[in-house]
């Protein structure tokens, strides 16, 4: 293990001195291995990334055969500096805490509920839970713009046929509400994701565990608490990373849900990759949606950092 | 061989004469001998929307032209991405290319980049003043030259059932407050009185567009076209009292209650379905209506407070030969092909409002009367010519007024200090009045 860990990538020159030959060859197996993937990573996300980084300090339209001039941080208070940025910035955020908590929560809990007690049949509510994520988030958002018509969606007539025939919430029109709605078809589709590999993590959870908290008299919430939590504590740590990157850049349910007047209504939905699209894709702004693209960047590997640091720190000392 | 070296030569002419830059470009006064071509080929390209009424054209010209090759193709642009046109022809993939319009959003930024070369040439060959309207032409040039040739025109309005007005005893409305006469006859009828889409792209702007072209006139302080080539703001008088002219009309209910979450498509339906009496909409939308109703429809355009009605038209599929074209001979006898031969009757016949007067008389009733065919003066239909900061600003304001977010004031100041942004970068000529 140390070959591939702590003695070998600090100092590989070291490392390959002073490892043996049957290191050396695992070295070069490791080498080989990994070589495709750094090599696909460096051309397709770390030389755009430091492309786009450098982008971000010029002026260019994106069109234009020539880079424009060098202008340092300007193009970055020129994209920051409006109401549409704030509110792109105020949303991600609220949507990372929402990806963070919300889809997580729910799969532990469902997946508990389905593994850990005599709910039958399993296979149905594993299904049941897990349909959301047959579709991509794409289509899933292009057909929740059906589920939340006013006069037509399905939710709106159930609140109808429940009698509260005044009630018509305008799901995307109203300002107030569609980031929810937007969130919700995010909270649907995750959550699938996150059910799936907590029922796989609930699954190798010794159950002698089980049994004896059951002959110890413990409640089901009790061995939910004591048993299950702690022992997928791992993969929610996991889980909880994914679904705040994805949290952070939900561009795949805004997108259909509000195009081509992305972020509306009156930028209640915007995010900064909506803001991104924007201005490099419906205008000619190139450097300032590279410079909306660092900023992106920097708060996504900050908060998933922040968040990591933390669950560190407060995992448990065995 | 002839013809490579003959387009190489061109090519490295116009290179030569600063196509390659704008400034270089404006100032460059094309020299080149254009000509009937004799023989050639060219690779033409077209999103596949426009582009299914061009496979007709191309085989009527093909017919005609035996001599010529035409090398068709289209995109599905919603595939591609938005910038397909810019890619196709750095590339040097093509001789001939729909640039959508000729408006700030997309002719511009390709002339910037030194993308396409000026027309200006085949314009006094094929005489094409004495067909394209003086307007298109006039919006197409920069820098005194020709840059694009708008083959369509587009016009917004209000579209109706003529037997449902009829039923109604009303006509079409020639002032403010006969358009709300109008629309209150609808309401107490139980019908949606005035549908529009505002999710997705928004409809509401083509109400203020109407409202706004009604109210500031054709060409006075305020008026449309003064505040996109002139001197005039956002914030003068008859824009904003546009936007207050749409609040009222919701607020009484007079305008679709699901105006803010409903999209372009939604309106459509509650339209077709008889739900509603008056759906937002424009040219694009006659060949769906005349499938529908058959010669039962017709459009109008709204009056704002205080004004009468007044037409807001704007050029669209505006055709661009780059200037890596290899062949842009071939390329320019197609484009006139569309513009006074075969090809034009072909896209009249197919419902589409031409920039171009001939065959006037072969388009139906309902675009008989539109002013493309009248000659009467029509205000500027708006998009297209808002880069994105001022049509983000303006399409999300529109929809903030009436989410109460913000008040017509605020929603125009906004869209003005993004107008100026724009201005700032580069994306609107400093100055336009050449294009008045």
């Amino acid at each position: 293990m140390s070959a591939f860990g702590n003695s070998l990538f600090p100092r590989p020159l070291d490392a390959w001195r002073a490892a043996s030959a049957k290191s050396r060859e695992q070295w070069r197996l490791a080498a080989i291995l990994v070589a495709p993937a750094l090599v696909l990573m460096g051309v397709f996300v770390f030389y755009p990334a430091l492309q786009t980084i450098g982008l971000s300090f010029y002026k260019w339209d994106g069109i234009s055969p020539d880079m424009g001039d060098f202008v340092g941080f300007k193009t970055f208070t020129r994209a920051t500096d409006n109401y549409p940025f704030s509110q792109a910035i105020k949303n991600s955020l609220l949507w990372g805490v929402v990806g963070l908590f919300v889809p997580t929560l729910i799969g532990l809990v469902a997946a508990a509920l389905v593994e850990d007690t005599n709910l039958r049949p399993k296979p149905l509510f594993r299904f049941a839970f897990f349909v959301p994520y047959f579709f991509s988030m794409a289509v899933a958002a292009a057909l929740f713009t059906r589920v939340y018509d006013p006069s037509y969606g399905m939710i709106n007539q159930v609140i109808h046929a429940l009698g509260f025939t005044d009630v018509k919430p305008q799901w995307l029109g109203d300002g107030r509400i569609a980031i929810y709605a937007a969130m919700g078809v995010f909270v649907w589709h995750e959550t699938a994701f996150c059910y799936i590999v907590f029922t796989a993590a609930i699954q190798q959870i010794d159950r002698s565990l089980y049994d004896a908290a059951k002959v110890d008299g413990a409640s089901e919430v009790q061995v939910f608490r004591y048993i299950t939590i702690p022992s997928v504590r791992d993969v929610a740590t996991f889980v909880m990373t994914i679904m705040l990157i994805v949290g952070l850049t939900p561009f795949a349910v805004v997108f259909p849900l509000t195009t081509p007047g992305l972020g509306g209504p009156y930028y209640s939905t915007e995010i900064l990759p909506t803001l991104i699209f924007k201005k490099a894709r419906m205008g000619y702004n190139a450097s300032e949606a590279a410079a909306l693209g660092v900023i992106l960047l920097i708060l996504v590997i900050g908060i998933v950092s922040a968040f990591l640091w933390i669950r560190e720190r407060t995992a448990p000392k065995d | 061989m002839d013809r490579l070296n003959k387009s190489l030569s061109r090519r490295e002419m116009l290179k030569l004469m600063g196509v390659g830059t704008v400034g270089a470009a404006l100032g460059s006064n094309m020299a080149l001998a254009q000509s009937v071509p004799d023989s050639g080929t060219f690779r033409f390209q077209i999103e596949s929307g426009p582009g299914t009424d061009f496979v007709a054209v191309v085989d009527a010209f093909i017919a005609e032209h035996p001599e010529i090759t035409v090398e068709f193709s289209q995109v599905e642009a919603a595939v591609v991405g938005v910038d397909w046109q810019r890619i196709a022809m750095e590339a040097g993939a093509v001789d001939l290319i729909s640039n959508e319009n000729p408006k700030f959003l997309k002719l511009d930024p390709v002339l910037k980049a030194g993308l396409i070369q000026p027309l200006d040439g085949y314009r006094d060959l094929y005489e094409w003043d004495d067909w394209v309207l003086a307007a298109a032409l006039r919006r197409s040039s920069r820098g005194g030259q020709l840059w694009t040739l708008p083959l369509y025109y587009e016009i917004c309005g209000a579209s109706y059932r003529k037997s449902v007005l009829e039923s109604f005893d009303v006509g079409e409305p020639q002032s403010w407050e006969e358009f709300i006469a109008m629309l209150e006859k609808f309401k107490a009828a139980g019908l949606i009185p005035l549908t529009n889409g505002h999710r997705g792209f928004s409809q509401i702007q083509m109400i203020h567009y109407q409202f706004w072209a009604s109210i500031g006139g054709l060409s006075g302080p305020g008026s449309i076209t003064d505040v996109i080539f002139g001197e005039g703001k956002f914030t003068d008088a008859p824009s904003v009292e546009a936007a207050r002219a749409i609040l009222d009309i919701y607020n009484a209910g007079l305008l679709d209650p699901d105006v803010l979450s409903i999209t372009q498509d939604d309106g459509n339906e509650r339209f077709i379905s008889g739900a509603a009496a008056l759906n937002v909409t424009g040219t694009w939308f006659y060949s769906e209506m005349q499938r529908q109703f058959d010669d039962d429809w017709d459009m109008l355009t709204m009056p704002g407070p205080g004004g009468g009605p007044i037409w807001c038209t704007g050029e669209t599929e505006a055709m661009v030969i780059p200037a890596a074209a290899q062949d842009p001979d071939a390329a320019a006898l197609f484009l006139d092909f569309c513009v006074k031969g075969t090809g034009a009757k072909i896209l009249l016949e197919r419902g589409n409002l031409l920039a171009t007067k001939a065959f006037g008389e072969l388009a139906i009733p309902q675009i008989q009367r539109l002013p493309i065919i009248t000659g009467e003066e029509s205000s500027l239909l708006i998009f297209g010519w808002l880069p994105q900061n001022s049509q983000d600003a303006y399409q999300q304001g529109l929809g903030g007024i009436l989410a109460g977010s913000i008040t017509p004031e605020q929603w125009a100041q906004q869209v003005q200090d993004a107008w100026e942004r724009d201005i700032e970068d580069g994306q609107v000529p400093e100055d336009r009045s050449d294009l008045l």
